[in-house]
């Protein structure tokens, strides 16, 4: 089974509709995934979790937009750069959509 | 005028679409034709898109100078009048020939002087063209187009029904349609045949129908049956010369039977609005020539069948009334709380009949061509503005759609946003009580760093390369105002001199409000202060933007008593008003092309994001901002937080 894990910050306020977006893909593209939902709360775990800001989506332990190596984890938010070249604080449903593509069996 | 320029000469004056002017002197033996258009081998060589490769010619004819447009896209036009193709027209002193968003301007030299070359003779603009002298708009095109697409509607009949749920209180989408169709009751203004003269202050509303729906009315827990909410968006445009009103009230619903629905958003609480989607409530908003606003609307009654017509009546403005067609308000409300209703009912809340109140007579409800102002280029409105809006105790910061299409929360407790020259990080302050100060960030996430560490460190400034920020502080014990840098992984900051609101331009140097020992207005310098000149002199200017190509620095001032955008060139000339609205204007922020200059404002009552061109044309709203960009932070005094006039917006694409 596709192991999809959500990352979030309570600072930043896009998880929750993150979160449900992520359901909503996964639910078109009749994926069968726990999410496991992981909610960061210190400069230290997130420094442990690797994690480059809230939301981040994992689909088997791949970031959905892996950011620049090298990056310094923190408790902040993040952004995505949209296909037409937005800003925003939500991945866009093509971008999970593509990250699902080559986990799916 | 440059050292070049004879002043005996005859000369145009060439207004270019992005703001620029250049003069190009005629010699008197200009029998030849001078070429005017995009390609090079023109010899007045445009860069305005909407003007044609080869678009006009102007050469001495045997009465004067003459004007020839030579078959362009888009036309050549004097006085409202687009010139027949081919065929030469006098062009006389003073009059202004518009080529797409472009102008020409005869202007006569003191005396002949015999000279062989033409040759542009003007580097900087001079002060903005009046703003009388808008650009044509080739409106009897877009009319025509837009009757057609109402009248596809009529045929086609599109009903389209959505779903939007909100819990206890499911939505009916009654009928989305789109119509950019302004039928006016006879004797609308401008007349076919009036003159320019006559029509140079006509305002001219546009009312673009952009959504209707029905709704139940919850009354505590409790729906009632036998009510209906009727929402209505619309978007309000001025393609005339002269203003008007805009403000909820001025709409009322009208039924076939005699009913009248008067708007009710009035009785609203904004917070009870903002939950019905109604975001977008200007009040006696005065609509200037090419502004554009949109306006939600709320009208209740009883939930029923009507033939709805929607009343546009502003002081001053003959009535406009649109067709919305037949709603079943009755079966919306049913539908939307449960009711079992009649399967047709899913595809027939509505029929879109858009018969016509009136007979769209072009050349009597609308200007045969309506002069208007220079327009915002949609095609310039891509990419992501990110804005602060205070929420009652601190600072959040949105990303919104250029476009206008959305606006989301990114980040709580922070404020002054600006996104570096590349776009892949973004500097702001932040208000958090735990990381206060100045964070950078990677946007795609991660490379976080506490640059600056005072609250009283503010408005953070990349340089070109994203090496290193400068910003203000008022962290001294004397509070002065003081400009530090500091590389942008954080590091040691070091104090370089005295100034306020900093903003490093794409050539390396620094523009910022004098203060102190750097005098008062703007100022233009490298960021070790060398170099520095005047590039105004007022107290009150403040938040500088460059251009994209650093040419230009858009900035806010209150030198007339009232907040208002104001450009100037880099080299201190050029200064002109692009807003005049009363108001409050600022924090201007260039597109990413050079082609716009959004700002934010409080005209007719939200606060907004909007766009205007370098030339002063075209103001229209983008989007609804969350809240004000001006506030106070709780608990903060003034060399901590000092409200909008320290606060930024920043547009990467």
């Amino acid at each position: 089974m596709m192991q999809v894990t959500f990352l979030y910050f309570e600072g930043c306020p896009s998880h929750a509709a993150a979160l449900e977006r992520l359901r909503q893909v996964l639910a078109e593209e009749g994926v069968q995934a726990e999410i496991e939902v992981i909610k960061v709360e210190t400069d230290e775990q997130a420094q442990r979790l690797r994690f480059a800001g809230s939301p981040t989506i994992l689909v088997n332990g791949q970031d959905i937009d892996p950011t620049p190596s090298g990056a310094y984890p923190a408790l902040t938010c993040r952004a995505y750069q949209l296909e037409d070249g937005r800003i925003s604080p939500l991945p866009s449903p093509d971008m999970i959509r593509r990250a699902l593509q080559p986990h799916k069996t | 005028m440059s050292e070049t320029m004879n002043r005996a000469e005859d000369y145009l004056v060439v207004n270019h679409f992005d703001g620029r002017e250049e003069r190009v002197a005629i010699p008197p033996s200009a029998t030849t034709p001078i070429r005017v258009g995009r390609e090079t081998d023109n010899d007045i060589v445009l860069s305005d898109p909407r003007s044609s490769r080869h678009h006009s010619q102007v050469r001495r004819g045997a009465a004067g100078l003459e004007i020839m447009d030579v078959g362009s896209a888009n036309g050549t036009f004097i006085a409202s009048q687009r010139l027949e193709p081919n065929v030469w027209h006098p062009l006389t002193v003073d009059t202004v020939a518009y080529l797409g968003d472009t102008s020409l301007t005869f202007k006569p030299g003191t005396a002949s002087a015999p000279t062989q070359a033409i040759r542009p003779v003007t580097a900087a603009p001079p002060p903005r063209p009046a703003p009388s002298a808008p650009a044509p708009f080739p409106l009897p095109r877009a009319a025509i187009a837009g009757v057609l697409a109402v009248l596809l509607l009529v045929v086609v009949g599109v009903i389209l029904l959505s779903s939007r749920q909100t819990p206890g209180a499911p939505t009916s989408m009654v009928t989305p349609t789109r119509s950019e169709l302004a039928l006016q009751t006879p004797g609308a203004p401008p007349q076919a045949g009036t003159t320019s003269a006559e029509t140079s202050l006509v305002p001219y509303p546009v009312i673009d129908l952009e959504e209707v729906r029905v709704e139940p009315i919850i009354l505590g827990a409790l729906p009632d049956p036998t009510k209906a909410l009727i929402i209505v968006r619309v978007r309000v445009d001025n393609l005339g010369t002269g203003s008007f009103l805009v403000s909820p009230d001025h709409f009322q619903l009208l039924d076939t039977s005699g009913i009248v629905l008067t708007e009710t958003g009035g009785g609203y609480s904004a917070e009870g609005l903002r939950k019905l989607g109604l975001a977008d409530r200007y009040q006696n908003l005065r609509l200037e020539p090419g502004d554009s606003v949109p306006e939600s609307l709320l009208f209740a009654g009883t939930a029923q069948p009507y033939q709805l017509f929607l009343r546009y009546q502003s002081p001053g403005v003959e009535p406009i009334t649109l067709d919305l067609g037949a709603i079943d308000a009755g079966r919306a409300v049913a539908q939307a709380l449960g009711t079992p209703v009649a399967t047709e009912a899913a595809v027939a809340l509505v029929q879109t009949t858009a018969t016509l109140t009136a007979t769209p007579t072009l050349t009597s409800t609308r200007p045969p061509a309506p002069p208007a102002p220079r327009t915002v280029p949609t095609a310039s409105l891509v990419g992501t503005i990110a804005y602060p809006a205070f929420n009652g105790t601190s600072y959040d910061l949105y990303f919104g759609d250029a476009d206008g299409s959305g606006t989301h929360f990114f980040l709580a407790d922070a404020s002054q946003p600006q996104f570096s020259f590349d776009g892949a990080r973004i500097a702001y302050h932040s208000w958090r009580t735990e990381k206060r100060g100045l964070i950078t960030l990677d946007v795609g996430g991660g490379n976080e760093h506490i640059i600056a560490g005072n609250l009283e460190d503010q408005l953070p400034t990349w340089s070109p390369d994203g090496t290193t920020i400068i910003f203000l502080s008022r962290r001294s014990g004397q509070r002065a105002s003081e400009l530090f840098h500091v590389s942008s992984g954080g590091g040691e900051v070091q104090l370089f001199g005295n100034g306020e609101y900093p903003t490093w331009g794409p050539d390396g140097r620094l523009a910022f409000k004098g203060w102190e020992s750097t005098g008062i207005g703007l100022r233009l310098s490298w960021p070790d202060l060398t170099e520095m000149q005047e590039l105004t002199s007022d107290d009150t200017d403040t938040a500088p933007a460059f251009s994209p190509n650093g040419q230009q620095i858009a900035f806010m001032s209150r030198r007339d008593g009232n907040w208002n955008i104001y450009v100037v060139n880099n080299d201190g000339t050029g200064l002109r008003q692009l807003t005049e609205d009363p108001a409050q204007d600022g924090l201007p922020a260039w597109s990413p092309d050079g082609r716009v200059i959004a700002f934010v404002s409080n005209r007719g009552g939200p606060w907004a994001v909007w766009a205007v061109t370098p030339g002063g044309g075209g103001q229209r709203q983008l989007f609804t901002m969350e809240g004000s960009p001006d506030g106070f932070v709780a608990g903060e005094d003034i060399d901590k937080s000092r409200g909008w006039a320290e606060e930024r917006i920043s547009w990467i694409r």
